[in-house]
């Protein structure tokens, strides 16, 4: 990031390849709709180029790019707030890993959905960014903009209600 | 021993447990690290948890194949444009520019310096001394005059003597010819003979 901020194009390219398509995910899993969500990455990724400056060194890139694509995306449902109430909430597809998974593992994942229904926006945001998109603690707390504690206990109780669902998907694995 | 101690609420569990969780199966626990699951959580519900905290993980490994989009090259290229120009030079060069800079500036004020006198437009304010002739100078003042006056019995004035009635009301002017027929009525004579107006003619009644 030091680096882009330098103007090194090629230091954005690694930033690029390493956080787009996690943005993306994020971005898809608040606005649910993809194509929404790939623009608003890339200009999110258009004003990084601009404005590197606005990043301060020290804070993690991860927590700061999240947060900004978050925001962004608070905007677009405030703005359009009556069209997202209408629309059903659903995890997007990871499109990468889409053709490697097993049936076993698509029933686990279509019960995960419905079960993500019933989830709050915190265990939403949460579930997305631990156990998803793999950020840290830190960054999680950071990105949903809570303390690390309650992050903590959000883990353990989404745990202990995907926990049956895996028991089992473990049982029919083996 | 450890299975019939009483466990704790998991939500007070260190974070140690939940990058354990993360990382390592329970059989690949150290000694220490199962006694401190334990206190927690029991064996399967460790390995339950472990695999719901990693199944979900989306891989996105694919990602280092993609083509950078060219509108992100277009920004850079045009930000590098619009980026003032700057040149890195060394302090001697910085301190040799800034005296020759100023040895110029000071030669240009010297040449203007020994330049003939030109005519300058310019406003100020002057104060001028004038001999004024005292004759032509005329002083009004205040003037006091002091009289002794007589006083006599009312019942001597009488108003049928009155030739001439002024009314304050009207705006027209007395001429002082006029005032012969007004009869001073503490002196019984005219306005006209007054000393005060024989000697300054700017008294008007």
């Amino acid at each position: 990031m030091i680096l882009l901020q330098n103007g090194s194009e090629p230091a954005f390219n690694i930033l690029y390849k390493k956080y787009r398509k996690k943005l993306v995910h994020f971005a898809q899993s608040l606005l649910h709709n993809k194509e929404q969500s790939e623009d608003l990455v890339q200009d999110v990724f258009i004003k990084l180029i601009q404005n590197p400056q606005l990043f301060k060194s020290g804070n993690s890139f991860a927590s700061w790019v999240f947060t900004i694509v978050k925001n962004n995306c608070l905007n677009v449902i405030r703005n359009d707030k009556k069209r997202y109430e209408l629309r059903s909430l659903h995890l997007p597809n990871n499109p990468s890993t889409e053709t490697h998974q097993t049936n076993d593992y698509k029933q686990l994942r279509s019960k995960i959905n419905t079960l993500y229904q019933t989830f709050n926006d915190k265990e939403k945001l949460v579930f997305v960014l631990r156990f998803e998109l793999d950020l840290s603690l830190k960054e999680t707390a950071e990105i949903a903009n809570i303390p690390e504690g309650s992050v903590k206990s959000c883990i353990f109780y989404l745990l202990k209600k995907l926990a049956p669902h895996v028991k089992e998907y473990r049982h029919e694995k083996h | 021993m450890l299975k019939n101690t009483v466990m704790k609420n998991i939500d007070n569990c260190p974070n140690e447990i939940l990058e354990l969780l993360q990382t390592t199966s329970f059989s690949q626990l150290n000694q220490h690290e199962k006694e401190m699951v334990l206190m927690y959580l029991n064996e399967d519900e460790y390995e339950n948890f472990r695999i719901s905290l990693n199944v979900f993980k989306l891989d996105f490994k694919d990602e280092e194949e993609e083509e950078i989009p060219a509108i992100f090259h277009q920004t850079f290229e045009s930000k590098k444009e619009n980026k003032p120009y700057f040149i890195k030079i060394q302090a001697w060069q910085l301190a040799a520019s800034l005296i020759l800079i100023g040895g110029l500036w000071m030669w240009t004020l010297k040449i203007k310096g020994n330049q003939e006198p030109v005519a300058i437009n310019s406003k100020d304010t002057i104060y001028l001394t004038a001999n004024a002739n005292p004759e032509s100078i005329k002083v009004y003042d205040t003037i006091f005059i002091k009289k002794t006056i007589i006083s006599e019995k009312k019942s001597a004035i009488t108003k049928k003597d009155t030739a001439l009635k002024y009314d304050k009301k009207s705006n027209e002017e007395i001429q002082i010819d006029q005032l012969n027929a007004i009869r001073n009525k503490r002196k019984y004579k005219g306005i006209k003979g007054d000393s005060l107006l024989k000697n300054f003619e700017f008294v008007r009644i």
